[in-house]
């Protein structure tokens, strides 16, 4: 196809390229679709996908001669794209091809097919535009940054072992592979400096620098690169990290902001960054709770100030939290009782974001502290032995709520309701449902009102309530649309108008099958929870939770199984082992260590060799007019002559004749021209007259002794490499 | 593989050859003041039988320098039927027959015989070229071709030394004839003067009023028989080394693969290089042709022969860009075993 219809820079462009650089380029095609592709589609398409991409950049150079306008060309290939993308949707909902070769293969196949033109379509236009003008090869270096870049994001928010390809061998010898990760980046960012510095005008290489720090920035900025997870910002409402309060009045959602000890009603609940871990829970002893949830209680609200409860101010309340983390073994100052209905529990809590004081599996009665066996990844590691509660709710008839232990003042702190006539009319509503003879049982009445709770609220993150002067009564008497905060409230209001004696604890909540079968269990972010327990004597704290049965807000998605495992295993001071069994590989450290000493010792060795190799051609190229026959004499005198020359840094340009360059030098090495003209008699002329030759030489050894000052000159002997720039 | 028979030249008429070079380029030095790089490639042109254009301003001293040519070079050969020295100006209103010569009736004979024109001469200054009509330079062109001229069928041979230096003025272009390109390719230089140096127009100023020709001659005139003598010396007796060969038409073929030229050097425009670069060579007082020659001469040779492309002018730079690497591989040559 002609050329001749585009600008000569479009027309060098598509002339120019070199077979190398045409498959090179295809090549990195390819690679880029398999970094897009591979975390999104099954083996054999993401194969296709690479297959399609290379062949579209190779077609991509027939494309950019074709004679349609580039704008036309884009737009066609959009329109492509467009067309693929309907022809999937119609294939995939049609029964055709899953009544052709099954549901599976048939989707299969479609996969295949899809990957395979839209990779050849995208490669082929990129490629074709990038030759068209060369500055929409940026959109070919933007698409490629951007694959890879997808490639490897999934190693932000904590997911350390992404991609697996790439961090498991780094993980199980113990190193981490944030390192590998910032080292792959710096040889990027240093190879597309290469790159786009490979440029003849300085101006395009200043602009190309300018575009790459943009980029750099753009990443470093949008991707925390530093080790593991940075905790999620403090919006979780609950107070279950330090942080919590010092912003000060953070937005208007939480009416006025919270202030120390109380829980904040929120409008939206930020569930940004929920899947952060904030902590890894160990089992050392199995353990299913028979709600299906672990609780684990971190803090509790029980003293109600005429407007909602806060954190109670008495220090004879609530002894049953742990307020600051255990130096040693701590016992629980008000211990669960075991009433036949428990078993001990023995978990290690590791904390992967800072707390202020310490949680635990319901029930804890001890707590002590532990070694942490990785100070750079775990904030504080301790251990829990907890009363776990292991039947269900009817085990507890008979127990009355409040210890028989406890003082008057004790008990009005947990039974003081508010004075809204309305709970206790809707606590008579909710008991009235309830059989006679079970209404006098403090478990049933509390199971009842979280019940109905659950029956008739909603839950949703984005409720509003939080401006309502009591929002807990704006939710209950309103829309009952809320989160467990409303919840929790909600619950234990009614049941302190039943008489109960009740708090909202906080904490997280964990469903147990996010324990995957193993031992280990990841706390995110969005575990956070409260709850409204009751107190049953004999048994302590019983947890009561509110399940609404509607959700206005999709499910939150599980934890990663493999990064649950990995830190686990972690926390456990273990050397992750491989899964196929086979003995774990050496140390990361080790082997780091030992590949440096060698890189190091060899490259000292090969640097040594290069120097003595570089001084040795040196000598001998100074030495060889010396032995030469005459015939060679014209060649090995001159070049022994400049480099003697280059050694002192006179040296011809390039593009510049020999003659040019003695001719330039005339003034301060006039010698130089007859030497230049004898020895280029030798190649050009007639052959070199030797003795004419050697007397310029000597002459011009003279002028060269007058010309460069001595320092200059003995800098020129040490100079290794003087010769190498000996044109 | 060097297909030149340089046996069938001496050293006694080489040497002969560069003091014919120095006696003509002495006496044109002493007539023009500060253009020693003109006259060399004026005497280059004349070695090689080739013709210059020179590109200039009115009044930088053409005219002086081509007649001192003129009259540098004395008729030896006994006859007269050739001027030493012609100037014709180009005028639109110019005919063929007015620069070639025309057949007159003679009363006498009772028939036609022919009158020679002023390019039956040895120099011939064609001043302002461009501005004469497009036939007028045809006829001017065949003779620079052929050394010939052709009048009512009958064709004239024109001396053998016939040298042509044409003007022509880069700027003042309105209603004239530009010359294209295949044209252009019969001069062998196209040689764009500047102004002289600072100096060297003082020195001109103080001469006054000695006319400037009057100081050529104190300088022995060269014959005519030295100058083809000087020329048969520069074809046979300068070494083109294969080096040198290769490299012009490396050259030609990096020129035409420019994307920025439309049309390359042609074949003829090497083959016209070949005895420039000797001529050279032997006015440097070489007998062999170096790389040197090549940078120098490089510009001057195909500087009118290539067409660019729309958008670019600076021949110049394309052709020195073209030229580094055939030097670099030049001066890697001299350095092969």
């Amino acid at each position: 196809m002609s050329t001749a219809a585009f600008s000569p820079e479009t027309r060098e462009a598509l002339e120019g390229e070199r077979r190398l650089w045409v498959l090179l380029r295809a090549l990195a095609h390819g690679a880029g679709a398999w970094a897009f592709l591979s975390p999104l589609a099954g083996e054999a398409s993401v194969w296709a996908g690479v297959f399609g991409a290379f062949v579209g950049a190779l077609l991509g150079g027939r494309l950019a001669r074709v004679r349609l306008r580039t704008w036309s060309l884009a737009a066609a290939s959009v329109l492509a794209l467009a067309v693929l993308a309907v022809v999937r949707h119609g294939a995939g909902s049609s029964l055709f091809f899953a009544s052709l070769m099954g549901p599976g293969d048939g989707l299969g196949a479609l996969e295949f097919s899809t990957f395979l033109f839209g990779g050849a379509a995208v490669s082929s236009t990129l490629r074709a535009l990038a030759l068209r003008h060369r500055v929409l090869g940026v959109l070919e270096v933007a698409a490629a940054t951007l694959a890879v870049a997808a490639f490897f994001a999934p190693h932000r928010d904590g997911a350390i072992n992404r991609p697996f390809e790439l961090a498991d061998p780094i993980l199980t010898r113990g190193g981490d592979p944030t390192v590998a990760i910032l080292i792959a980046g710096g040889v990027a960012v240093g190879l597309g400096a290469v790159l786009f510095l490979r440029e003849r005008r300085v101006l395009r290489a200043v602009v190309h620098l300018l575009v790459l720090v943009l980029v750099v920035f753009g990443v470093v900025w949008t991707t925390s690169t530093k080790g593991l997870p940075t905790p999620p910002p403090p919006t979780d409402g609950l107070g279950l990290r330090g942080d919590e309060n010092q912003g000060g009045g953070q937005g208007g959602g939480g009416g006025g902001g919270s202030s120390n000890g109380e829980l904040e009603f929120r409008d939206d609940y930020s569930s940004s960054q929920k899947q952060v871990p904030v902590a890894v829970v160990i089992f050392r002893d199995d353990y299913s709770p028979p709600t299906g949830m672990y609780y684990f209680r971190q803090g509790a609200f029980s003293q109600y100030n005429g407007s909602r409860l806060v954190a109670a101010t008495r220090d004879d309340v609530d002894r049953d939290l742990f307020t600051s983390f255990p130096n040693g073994t701590v016992p629980s100052l008000d211990p669960p009782g075991d009433g036949g209905s428990s078993e001990s529990v023995e978990t290690s809590v590791a904390l992967l974001a800072d707390h202020p004081q310490p949680f635990a599996l319901t029930s804890a009665y001890e707590m002590t502290s532990a070694t942490n066996p990785d100070s750079a990844r775990f904030r504080r590691v301790y251990r829990v032995r907890s009363r776990a509660i292991v039947a269900d709710y009817p085990i507890f008839l008979g127990h009355a709520s409040g210890s028989s232990a406890w003082s008057p003042e004790v008990r009005e702190h947990y039974t003081k309701a508010p004075t809204d006539p309305r709970y206790a009319s809707l606590a008579t509503e909710i008991m009235a449902a309830v059989p006679e003879e079970l209404r006098g049982e403090a478990i049933v009445r509390a199971v009842a009102v979280s019940e109905w709770l659950g029956k008739n609220s909603k839950y949703s993150l984005r409720s509003r309530h939080a401006n309502a002067p009591d929002p807990t009564a704006d939710y209950l008497f309103g829309d009952r649309v809320g989160y467990c905060v409303h919840f929790a409230h909600a619950g234990v209001y009614l049941m302190r108008s039943l008489g109960l004696a009740a708090r909202v604890a906080t904490g997280y909540a964990v469903e147990e099958s996010a324990r995957q079968g193993g031992s280990t269990l990841l706390i995110t972010g969005g575990a956070s929870h409260a709850w409204p327990e009751v107190y049953l004597d004999g048994i302590g704290w019983v947890v009561v939770d509110v399940a609404p049965e509607e959700s206005l807000d999709p499910p939150p998605p599980p934890p990663d199984p493999d990064l649950q495992r990995l830190l686990g295993e972690l926390a456990r001071g273990d050397t992750p082992v491989p899964e196929d069994g086979s003995p774990p590989p050496r140390s990361f450290d080790e082997l780091a260590r030992r590949l440096s000493s060698l890189a190091l010792r060899g490259g000292l060795i090969a640097l040594a060799l290069l120097f003595f190799a570089a001084y040795g051609t040196k000598v001998w190229r100074a030495l060889a007019p010396r032995f030469a026959k005459d015939d060679e004499l014209g060649r090995v005198l001159y070049r022994a002559e400049l480099d003697a020359l280059s050694a002192i840094g006179t040296r011809r340009l390039s593009g510049e004749s020999r003659e040019a360059f003695a001719d330039r030098v005339r003034d301060v090495l006039p010698s130089l021209v007859p030497l230049t003209n004898e020895h280029l008699a030798r190649t050009f002329g007639r052959g070199t007259d030797v003795t004419k030759m050697r007397e310029a030489a000597k002459a011009l050894r003279a002028e060269r002794k007058r010309f460069a000052k001595a320092w200059r000159r003995a800098l020129g002997v040490l100079d290794p490499l003087s010769w190498i720039w000996t044109r | 593989m060097t297909t030149q028979t340089e046996q069938s030249v001496t050293t006694q008429e080489i040497e002969a050859a560069q003091a014919t070079v120095a006696k003509l380029a002495a006496r044109l030095r002493a007539a023009i003041k500060g253009r020693d790089d003109v006259i060399e490639l004026i005497t280059v042109g004349l070695l090689a039988d080739g013709h210059v254009l020179l590109e200039d301003y009115p009044g930088s001293g053409k005219t002086t320098l081509a007649r001192a040519l003129g009259e540098s070079i004395v008729e030896d050969s006994g006859t007269s039927e050739f001027a030493p020295f012609r100037r014709i100006q180009f005028t639109p209103d110019l005919l063929p027959s007015d620069i070639t010569g025309t057949s007159v009736f003679s009363p006498e004979t009772g028939s036609f015989s022919f009158r020679p024109g002023p390019l039956f001469s040895h120099i011939v200054l064609a001043d302002e070229i461009n501005r004469t009509s497009p036939k007028v330079q045809a006829a001017l062109l065949e003779a620079m071709a052929e050394k010939q001229v052709t009048s009512d069928n009958a064709t004239h041979k024109l001396d053998d030394l016939f040298f042509v230096i044409a003007t022509q003025n880069p700027l003042d272009v309105a209603g004239t004839y530009p010359l294209p390109t295949p044209q252009l390719d019969r001069f062998l230089f196209k040689i764009a003067m500047k102004h002289i140096a600072r100096d060297a127009e003082l020195e001109l100023l103080a001469q006054y009023p000695v006319p400037p020709l009057s100081n050529a001659s104190s300088h022995p005139p060269v014959t005519r028989s030295e100058i083809l003598a000087a020329r048969r010396a520069v074809r046979h007796g300068v070494l083109l080394a294969p080096p040198m060969r290769q490299a012009l038409v490396d050259f030609a073929r990096a020129l035409r693969a420019d994307p920025r030229v439309l049309q390359g050097a042609s074949t003829r425009s090497i083959m016209l290089a070949m005895p420039a670069l000797q001529a050279r060579a032997l006015g440097r007082g070489r007998t062999w042709t170096s790389p040197e020659d090549l940078d120098a001469l490089v510009p001057h040779v195909f500087r009118h022969r290539v067409e660019l492309s729309p958008g670019v002018d600076d021949a110049d730079a394309i052709l020195r860009e073209c030229l580094a690497p055939i030097l670099d591989t030049l001066a890697k040559e001299s350095m092969r075993r």
